[in-house]
């Protein structure tokens, strides 16, 4: 099993990698640089009027450890097929989930660390601890994690999912409790509560060891695999995993406006999916309302200008894969509806989406820059970004889409 | 007028898979395409129905060819595939609106009929059910209910038995007698060899890609005389020396 886990690890970080290059590429990694650049400046500026001891700055600090904790999942590469596959070998499981858990481990320590650095600063002139203190804290940090992926691995073999409250009383509450003792001044004894709560995990994910949850373990792997295409998506082109749809019936009332006929065949279709699959729609409504946030509170023209037609960019070529959507769907091959439709259909839904994202950006900028003139500036260049992305990218996919599909 | 195929050679890439077949579906006739796994059934489907193109011969259903006329063509058929395929996102009521879009059918019609094919696949209280929640034969079920919904003239049915229960199977065969007395032609790919015998009209044996025979079962019994008189026997005898040759 431990082979195995070597094997699927060798084939996981290649395809990291493949996706990686396209994550840092030129243009990317400029903006990145900028970004950085001005996050290090404000937070310089910010430490220098820290005035330490302040609730609301131990309030920051625990909310940037505890999140952080929350980093890096127990990564245990298993796939659906392993449920049939590897099942007769569940007896070596262990040696296989053991690997998992010290590649998930490396990993997150990693976070972990990067988190402690970035916060050193921070928690010596707000909190005023020294060497050993600060020291102390990153152990915790580094002890809480292995807690938390101990507690992944325990659920691993619940032959029932445990509760919502369970589950948050055990990755958030304890955590977060033992964490605030340190940051309330007493970093040692959160360290003891810490390896306390590490050898209660572990205590209590032993004494559950039985069977393994095959579903669950599927199910969780599917998701963070799904949340990694997630962040590639919005780069390139990712394999989609099936997520389970949501029924949102709220969205019915709205979903009733469109027409119900051939000609607005696919626009039903890509509406109604789009507003179900919460992958597609969640991280939508997700740089929609981060994208507003920011713009509202960025009084930089320039800057809020280039950052919301950045996201716009960005949420347009994301979106684009979706007008193949359907294309593994034969039924829709046999359906009575042509290539040029279902292309009409697309391009309305894709102004729709992408037309609310410019309005909203554009009143965010006006309001966060108070000038007009950047919250016209940014709907121009929006509009302009729209249609050049509707004459390449969405264009490309569209006919490549009707090669695959269409005999027209 | 139904299906005519006409020294249909096709296949993927450039490899035919299936060669200079030619056979009919008459309105009103219920046809079995019968063959081995890897026979050239599920090819000779696509061809049907639009998914490949044929490297020579044609097709044509009433009298119209898709290259001719891709929506007319299409409007005259619907399909039920071996594995169903539905729309993750959509519920059942949303799938039957889909194909009432699809085929431009008039919406109390459809949905008069659409009612009356749920309850008959005890579907009915499903109308807002995801696929995800559906068993195997569930989604079968739907397959089969969004392809009767419509007014088709040609309905083709891959291996349509798999994963149905004894009642569904029944409640099918009777749907398919409905629609074939009301005119439709209908082509079937079946491994349920002696389900076939009862009900199909006419029998498609291919192998290799080769149409060997073609034919109702009386001609089939004369001609094979030696080898039984049930269509498994001679079936299984035909595709044994098949395997021979």
């Amino acid at each position: 099993m431990s082979k195995i886990f070597r094997q699927r690890l060798t084939s996981h970080i290649t395809e990291l990698t493949k996706y990686l290059k396209y994550v840092f590429n030129d243009f990317f990694v400029i903006a990145l640089l900028f970004f950085i650049g001005a996050l290090a400046f404000a937070y310089g500026n910010l430490l220098q009027h820290l005035s330490g001891g302040q609730p609301w700055e131990q309030g920051v600090i625990l909310l940037g450890l505890v999140g952080g904790l929350q980093l890096g999942n127990l990564a245990t590469l298993i796939q659906a097929p392993d449920q049939v596959f590897l099942a007769p070998q569940e007896f070596a499981f262990p040696s296989y989930l053991k690997r998992a858990y010290w590649y998930s481990y490396a990993l997150s320590g990693c976070i972990q660390l990067l988190i402690w650095f970035v916060l050193l600063p921070f928690v010596s002139l707000s909190l005023g601890f020294q060497s050993l203190q600060l020291k102390e804290l990153l152990l915790l940090m580094l002890v809480l994690k292995g807690g938390l992926l101990d507690f992944q691995v325990g659920q691993l073999y619940l032959a029932r999912p445990l509760t919502t409250i369970a589950r948050i009383s055990g990755a958030w509450l304890l955590p977060f409790g033992i964490t605030a003792v340190a940051v309330l001044g007493w970093p040692l004894v959160s360290l003891l509560l810490g390896c306390g709560y590490l050898a209660g995990v572990l205590y209590w994910s032993r004494e559950r060891s039985v069977a393994l949850n095959w579903k669950w373990l599927v199910r969780t792997e599917s998701r963070r695999m799904q949340r990694l295409y997630q962040i590639f998506a919005l780069f390139t082109d990712v394999p989609t995993l099936p997520a389970r749809p949501r029924r949102r019936r709220w969205a019915d009332s709205w979903l009733r406006w469109l027409q119900q006929d051939q000609a607005h065949l696919y626009l039903n279709l890509y509406f109604r999916s789009f507003v179900r699959n919460s992958t597609e729609s969640d991280l939508y409504v997700r740089v929609i309302f981060l994208g507003t946030i920011i713009l509202l509170c960025l009084s930089n023209q320039l800057m809020a200008i280039i950052i919301a037609w950045l996201l716009i960019y960005m949420t347009g070529v994301q979106l684009t894969p979706f007008a193949g959507y359907f294309r593994q769907n034969s039924l829709l091959q046999i359906y009575p509806v042509t290539g040029a439709e279902q292309a009409q259909n697309f391009h309305q839904f894709y102004v729709s989406l992408i037309g609310i994202e410019i309005i909203l950006f554009s009143l965010a900028t006006w309001w966060g820059t108070s000038s007009l003139w950047s919250g016209a500036v940014t709907l121009a260049g929006g509009l302009l970004l729209l249609f050049g992305l509707i004459k390449t990218v969405v264009r490309h996919q569209l006919n490549k889409n009707r090669r695959e599909t269409y005999a027209d | 007028m139904g299906l005519q195929v006409n020294n249909l050679t096709g296949g993927y890439s450039s490899v035919p898979v299936i060669k200079d077949e030619t056979f009919d579906v008459q309105s009103g006739e219920l046809v079995s395409l019968i063959g081995l796994n890897g026979a050239g059934k599920s090819t000779t489907i696509n061809h049907v129905i639009g998914l490949m193109t044929p490297f020579s011969g044609s097709i044509t259903v009433d009298g119209i060819e898709l290259q001719q006329n891709v929506r007319q063509y299409k409007q005259q058929l619907a399909y039920i595939p071996e594995m169903p395929v539905l729309y993750p996102e959509l519920t059942l009521r949303e799938h039957l609106d889909v194909t009432m879009m699809a085929y431009q059918l008039d919406r109390t019609t459809a949905w008069k009929r659409a009612h009356e094919l749920l309850r008959r696949f005890r579907l009915d209280n499903k109308l807002d059910w995801f696929p995800a929640n559906f068993s195997k034969g569930m989604r079968q079920k739907v397959m089969i209910v969004c392809a009767f919904v419509t007014d088709a003239r040609l309905f083709v049915i891959d291996e349509p038995f798999t994963g149905l229960d004894p009642l569904a199977i029944d409640d099918l065969l009777e749907l398919i007698t409905e629609r074939k007395r009301q005119g439709a032609a209908i082509l079937m790919s079946t491994h349920v060899l002696d389900t076939a015998e009862k009900y199909c009209d006419r029998f498609i044996l291919i192998n290799d890609g080769h149409i060997n025979y073609e034919g109702p079962l009386a001609a089939m019994q004369k001609r094979y005389a030696d080898t039984g008189s049930t269509l498994t026997d001679i079936y299984l005898a035909m595709a044994r020396d098949g395997q021979h040759e």
